[in-house]
Parts: structure tokens; sequence; C-alpha cells
């Protein structure tokens, strides 16, 4: 199933949007490059392409936004689509006299056909443009950035968007929805003397609701604050490394310094993933714990321990009519025997004792190792103390030699840093869970936001046993769970395919530097394979994944939709625009790029080679009057002021 | 099979959303991760070296784990194996003392346990985690980071013997 955008009209709107027409042919072009100079409505053009597609509310501030000037009362805005070969036109009809929209769709179909009011697609295709999804295939620019916040919820809620996960989030609030009718109910029934008492839980439990929703508010705000932070503290000390780097005198001291570095945090890495994993058997710890198993297991062995014979043996005899020397069993033998095998053990008590025994008797290990493993560590922790002394010692050389900027740097990074900590500090009073700290720092339902969810369970407990609905919130409350975890594992599933889809992408596009996704928690985290972590992406980059992550997303969407963008490669120098002039144009079946005269180079003329496919419209304002140009040559030669 | 922390252990082994050192450690895809278990391991050798049982009011009132994690579960016998040892030297049963030495086999362990352990000794574990944890706190201070604990911690060992 397919959609392809075959045009739009505007109408009396402000910028070049006047009286405008975009036709991208009957079979539109697999590529259509439309180049328009700023202030001509590019940005109005996309917002207004989400706001049809998604459905999404225009508010009436917006709408006189719109207004081309005071003469006009009506405007319009129509899109002219093609779903599974069929014709659609979704259109936007704007009073600016009111600020009202109203919406129509145009279908070709003969039942059911003709103009309706509303938008009226394909129940299917609705459902699944939503206003998140709408910001992927009109693409909004800022999203590339967005998707790696992992404070955010940007990447995590593209996915909840496309696979409808939010549904699922619904039937919850759907429950709750169940819960407060069965408590309305239920307190309709309630006496006047028990209904005061009703009304003062009701008041209790309200007041730590609003308690926990504050506390929410300030913890997100407090993560939001601890991320800029640290990504703040990051760059300073670029800044530093940088800056010192700029200095002759210490470019070559910094450099091995950082070489040093780089060798030290291998090697500590490799011995302290070493020393975890021999920590982790037990004989390795110290010789002590050695002798003592083996120890141990000489002495079940000595001691011919655990019997051979088990109680199952002696109940079996029991059921016998001869014993096995042969002689007859009669009725006192049976009894007999069956009460002395309750001296004897039980075969799986045999059969464990037996495990242990032999684990013990086969422990084998050099059980200094763990130590000399740590005596290395120390060397190499002690080094990299003296190597941070070394670089501590050449920034405060440079200070007193009067560099300024670098004592600068210094103090806006002490700031940061301390700043970073008084934040820790509260975020720790905020969300620890430690009942030790919570005691210590004197914490309550008030302040902490984990002691606020228990009174929270508490008084809604209190709440329900007075209407006599504890037992079915009880079990709303299992129903949510199961919503909740469902969502989860959901979720889990969801970004580790997407992930896997995003990765294969970025394995065929990025070529200068590989790139991965490790994880996908909110937003993406980025690796170099086989290396650490990667915070900074250059902006080619950092587009190549936000393209791999929005098709491997977008493949798996019921619809293959179009990929609409402005100025796509703006900010990125000449080599990262052929860079992803050649990486985009092959990752969707239908592109409309918004381009300024100034990415013609290096980017639109990648095109150029690809022939009747590409479908080039130049649109320039003459004279007051906006027209539209047809063809490479017009586009080519085109002079707009964004060129200058 | 729950394992329960000393309730100072969080703020000890500095634990940040399940992440021990979480202040320090980084998500990182060449180094191993110290998990909260390893913090419950270190105390647990530490407290059947020492024999000595910890009180079950100084415990987390939730377990932080079911069972043990997969690196741990093929040394499930081992760690079996030290708290019979200790559970032995505790009580004072004597080396020879074949039907004590077997009766107190049959209390602790259990073959269909993932631990190997009865609940009894899934308890007596807690017990000497909790213990253990208290003789850490009392020879070294908290560590910052992964590292400085572990050589702290090769220490502790050295100082014990």
């Amino acid at each position: 199933m397919k959609v392809l955008i075959r045009g739009w009209k505007s109408r009396n709107l402000r910028g070049g949007l006047r009286s405008l027409d975009i036709d991208l042919g009957q079979v539109p072009s697999r590529w259509s490059l439309i180049q328009m100079p700023n202030g001509m409505g590019k940005t109005t053009t996309m917002s207004l392409l989400r706001k049809l597609l998604s459905n999404d509310a225009i508010g009436p501030t917006e709408v006189m936004d719109l207004r081309a000037d005071d003469q006009v009362e009506q405007g319009s805005f129509e899109l002219q689509l093609i779903v599974d070969d069929q014709p659609f036109r979704l259109g936007l009809e704007f009073d600016f006299r009111t600020g009202n929209t109203s919406r129509y769709t145009v279908r070709a179909e003969s039942r059911d056909g003709g103009k309706v009011s509303g938008r009226a697609l394909p129940t299917e295709l609705a459902d699944l443009l939503t206003a998140q999804l709408a910001e992927m295939f009109v693409f909004n620019g800022e999203l590339a950035k967005q998707i790696r916040d992992m404070n955010g919820q940007t990447a995590d809620n593209a996915i909840k968007s496309l696979y409808r996960l939010g549904q699922v989030a619904g039937l919850r609030a759907s429950v709750n929805q169940i819960v407060e009718v069965e408590q309305l109910r239920a307190k309709a029934m309630t006496s006047a003397k028990e209904d005061k008492g009703v009304t003062r839980l009701r008041n209790a439990l309200d007041e730590v609701r609003k308690a926990e929703s504050r506390l929410t508010k300030e913890e997100r705000a407090l993560s939001t604050q601890r991320a800029a932070a640290r990504t703040r503290a990051d760059e300073l000390d670029a800044a530093i490394k940088d800056h010192l780097a700029e200095n002759e005198d210490y470019r070559d001291r910094l450099a091995e310094l950082g070489q040093q570095q780089d060798t030290l945090t291998k090697d500590t890495h490799a011995l302290s993933s070493l020393a975890l994993s021999l920590m982790r058997r037990p004989p390795h710890v110290h010789p002590r714990l050695l002798t003592r198993l083996t120890t141990l297991g000489g002495r079940l062995f000595e001691l011919k321990l655990p019997e051979t014979i088990s109680s199952e043996f002696f109940q079996d005899l029991a059921k016998q009519d001869l014993c096995v020397c042969g002689r007859p069993l009669g009725h006192d033998e049976k009894e007999h025997i069956r009460t002395e095998s309750s001296r004897y053990l039980a075969q799986d008590q045999i059969s464990i004792i037996n495990q242990m025994k032999l684990a013990l008797r086969e422990t084998d290990a050099d059980a200094n190792r763990f130590g000399s493993t740590i005596d290395e560590l120390r060397i190499k922790l002690l080094e990299r103390q003296r190597l941070k002394s070394s670089r501590d010692r050449l920034e405060m050389e440079s200070i007193e030699n009067g560099d300024a900027i670098l004592a600068d740097l210094h103090k806006q990074k002490d700031e940061v840093i301390n700043n970073l900590s008084r934040m820790d500090h509260q975020y720790e009073r905020l969300t620890t869970r430690d009942l030790s700290r919570q005691r210590d720092l004197r914490l309550s339902w008030e302040t902490n936001l984990p002691l606020c969810k228990g009174e929270l369970r508490d008084r809604d407990d209190r709440y329900n046993t007075a209407l006599n609905t504890r037992r079915f919130n009880q079990k709303a409350e299992v129903m949510k769970e199961l919503i909740g975890d469902f969502e989860r594992r959901a979720l889990t599933r969801l970004r580790e395919r997407v992930r896997r889809l995003t990765n294969e992408k970025l394995l065929q596009i990025a070529q200068t530097e590989p790139l991965e996704v490790t994880r996908i928690a909110g937003g993406l985290a980025m690796a170099s394979p086989g290396l650490q972590a990667k915070k900074e992406l250059s902006e080619g980059q950092s587009l190549s994944v936000a393209y791999a992550f929005l098709t491997s997303l977008l493949s798996d969407a019921p619809y293959r939709l179009p990929f609409v963008v402005d100025s796509p490669v703006v900010s990125l120098d000449n080599a990262n625009r052929r860079q992803v002039g050649d990486l985009i144009p092959d990752l969707f079946d239908q592109m409309i790029m918004f381009v300024i005269s100034s990415e013609r180079d290096g980017f639109a003329d990648r095109f150029y080679r690809r022939g009747d496919e590409v479908r080039y419209l130049t649109i320039s304002r003459l004279e007051g009057q906006v027209r539209v140009d047809e063809g490479i040559e017009a586009f080519q030669t085109f002079q707009g002021r964004d060129a200058v | 099979m729950s394992f329960y922390l000393h309730n100072r252990a969080r703020s000890w082994f500095g634990i940040k959303e399940g992440v021990p050192f979480g202040r320090t450690t980084f998500p990182g895809k060449d180094t191993t991760r110290f998990l909260m278990f390893d913090a419950f391991y270190c105390c647990l050798l530490v407290g059947l070296d020492i024999r000595r049982h910890g009180r079950s009011e100084q415990l987390e009132s939730t377990e932080f784990i079911k069972g043990y994690p997969e690196d741990y579960r093929s040394q499930a016998e081992l760690i079996a194996g030290l708290l019979v040892d200790a559970e032995l030297t505790r009580q004072d049963i004597r080396e020879d003392d074949r039907q004590s030495i077997e009766q107190e086999m049959v209390r602790l362990l259990d073959l269909r346990s993932v631990t190997r352990l009865s609940d009894e000794g899934d308890k007596y574990l807690n017990l000497y985690a909790a213990a253990g944890f208290e003789k850490l706190e009392e020879r070294i201070p908290p560590a910052d980071n992964v590292e400085d604990f572990m050589v702290a911690y090769n220490s502790v060992w050295n100082l014990n013997g």
C-alpha cells in the first residue's frame, strides 16, 4: 500500500502562498527538487502538510497568522494525494474573520465519493497518520538532534506512535475511568455521616496526588538540567584540551599525555574486567577460601558422606515379599523396614550432596591470581593518578603564565561541577529508595517520590476501603500492571527491532567512520563499533543516523509514505553534502526536497545524473507575482538572493 | 531464593538506578558491568569467611533479585559449599561427627533450587552477607568507582588473614 503526493494548491496565504499551484505530475516523479528562496513559505507549507495529513488541530491564532493581507477574508490549502492508485484531495479552508478552519476530503470513488467534510482517508491510513508520525515523514530537521537525546523521549515516541502503543496506554486511562465511575456510584450510596468521612479521605488522596504530580515534574526538570550540565562539563573539557593544543609549547606534551591516557584506560578496563570475572569464582578470591572448599570436600570423602543407600530403597523393599538376601518378609519386618527408612536420606538429598562433593573435589584454581591481577590494577590506577596530576600541572603552568582564557574555562568548569554536584544531591533527595538514606536525609512523602508513591497507594487503599470498592480497585490495579507490563515488553522488543534495522542501514551509509546504535531508551545511544559511547556527531553523521532511523521505522509502516524535507543540507559543508546527496535518494519511494539555491552545489547536483526520474521546480517572485518554472535549466540558472 | 541487601548497602556501594558506583559507571561495551549481585556477593564472601550471621532487621524489606545472575549459576555448588563450611564451624560441629554433618547438609541444601540451597540456606546466605557488609564498612571507606573498590576489597582479604 502506497501514498504519493501529487501536488498542492494554496490561496490567500502569506509569503509566496497567495496563489500557488504545485504539480508533481500525473505519475509523481520519484524525486522532486523544489527550489524556493527563503521567505516564500517553505516552513508554512511543511507545517500545513503535516496538519492536513495528521488531522492535527489549527488554533485561531495560527489561522490569523496565515492570512495574506487584511483584505482577504478566506484562504485555503489543498493537498492532492494518490492512495493505492486512487486520487484523494485533502483540504483546509480558513475563515480569517473568525479564525475557524474547516477540513474536507474529495474522493473519486462512486460509492461514498465526492466532497465530504473532515479527513476521510482509509481507516488504516487515518490511524497511522498521527501528528508524531507526520513530523517524521514531513521531516522536521530538529528531529535529527532530538532522536539522539537520551533524556528526551523522541525516539521512543516515534516507535510508540508507529506501532500504536499509545492505544495500549489508552487502555490504562480507560481502566482509571471505570474505577472512577465505580467510586462515584459507591459514593452516591453512602449515608450523610459516612459521606463526610469519605470526603475527608478523598481530600487526603487528592493532596498526595498533587504532591506526586509536583515531584514527578521536579524530577523530570532536574534530569534535563543535570544532562545539560554534564554536556556542558564535557564541552568545557574539550575546550580546555583544544585551547592547550593551540599552544605549541603544550601541544606535544598534551598529545603524549593523551596517548598514554588512552593506553592506560584500555589497560585499566581490561584488568578490571579480568579481576571481576576472577572474583565471581569463589576459589579464586583468596587461598583461604580454596583451602576451606577442598578441606570440606576431603572430609566428605573421608566420612563416606552421603550414604549410598537411599530411603527410597528401603521403602521399595518394604513392598516386597522377599528380602534381597532371599528371606521372606512378614508384616512386622516390613513395618520395621518402613520405620527405619526415615534414617536414610532421600535420593535427591544424596544427589545434591554428591554434586557438591564432586564440585569441591574438582575445585582447582589459581587462588593467587585475583590478588596478582589487583596488584597490576593498583599500579595502573596509580599511573592514572600520576598522569592526571601531570595534566593538571600543565594547565596550572599555562594559567600561571598568564593564560586568562584557560583560567576562565577552568572557572566555568568549576562552576558547572559545583552546580552538578548540588543537582545530584537534590536528585538523590527526590528519588532515593534507600531506606537509610531516606531516614538520614529526613525525607517525607512531600519531598521524596518513592515515599510519595507509597503514601499514594496507602491513601488510595483507605479511600477505596471506605467506599467498599477496594477489591474492585485492586483488580483494576492488577489490570493496569498487566497493561504496563505488556507495554514495556512490547517497547523493549520493538526498540531492539528498530535498533537492528537502523544499524543495518548505518552499515551501508556511514562510510567515513562506522557508527552503530547501542541502545534505544528515550533516544538513540551511539557508539563507534569497538569504541566507547559517542556523544558528539558531525552534522552529516547526525543526519545519517536520523535518516537511517526514520527509514527503518517507516519501512514497518503498513503504507509506504513519501518523504518531504526542507533544506536538507543547508548546514553541511560540501563533503557532507555529497555524502547526504548520495545517501538519501535511494531510501524513499518518493522524495520532495525544498532547497535554496546555495544547496545546488554538492547536493542538488548529485541528482542531475538521475535523468527523467527527477522533477525540478523553481519558484520565484517577479514584480510581486509568484511564478513556477519547471525544468532543470531554470533550476540551475536561478539566482535567488540566497545564492549570494 | 530471594536476595536482600543490607539496608545501608545501597548508599555505601553508591547504587543509583540499580547500578553500583552509578555516579562513575557509564555504559560501555568493552567493560564488564559490576552488578548489584556482585556487591551482595562481595559482602557474602566476607561474611562466610568470618563465619558470622548478621541480623534480619538489617536487611532491606524487599529483595533486589531472585536467584543467581547467569555468571554465578555455575558457582552454585561452591557457594553452597562455603555456606556448609561456615555453618559447621559456627555451630562447632566436630569434624568426625558424620551424622550432624549430614543433617546440616540436608537442612541447607536442595537439589531443585537454582542456588542449590533450601529456603533456610537462602535465608542464611542473606544473613552472612549482612555481617560481611558490616565488616567491609568497618574496614574500608566507601569507594568512588569499581576499580578503587576492588583494590580495597582485596586488601580486606589480606587483612583478614
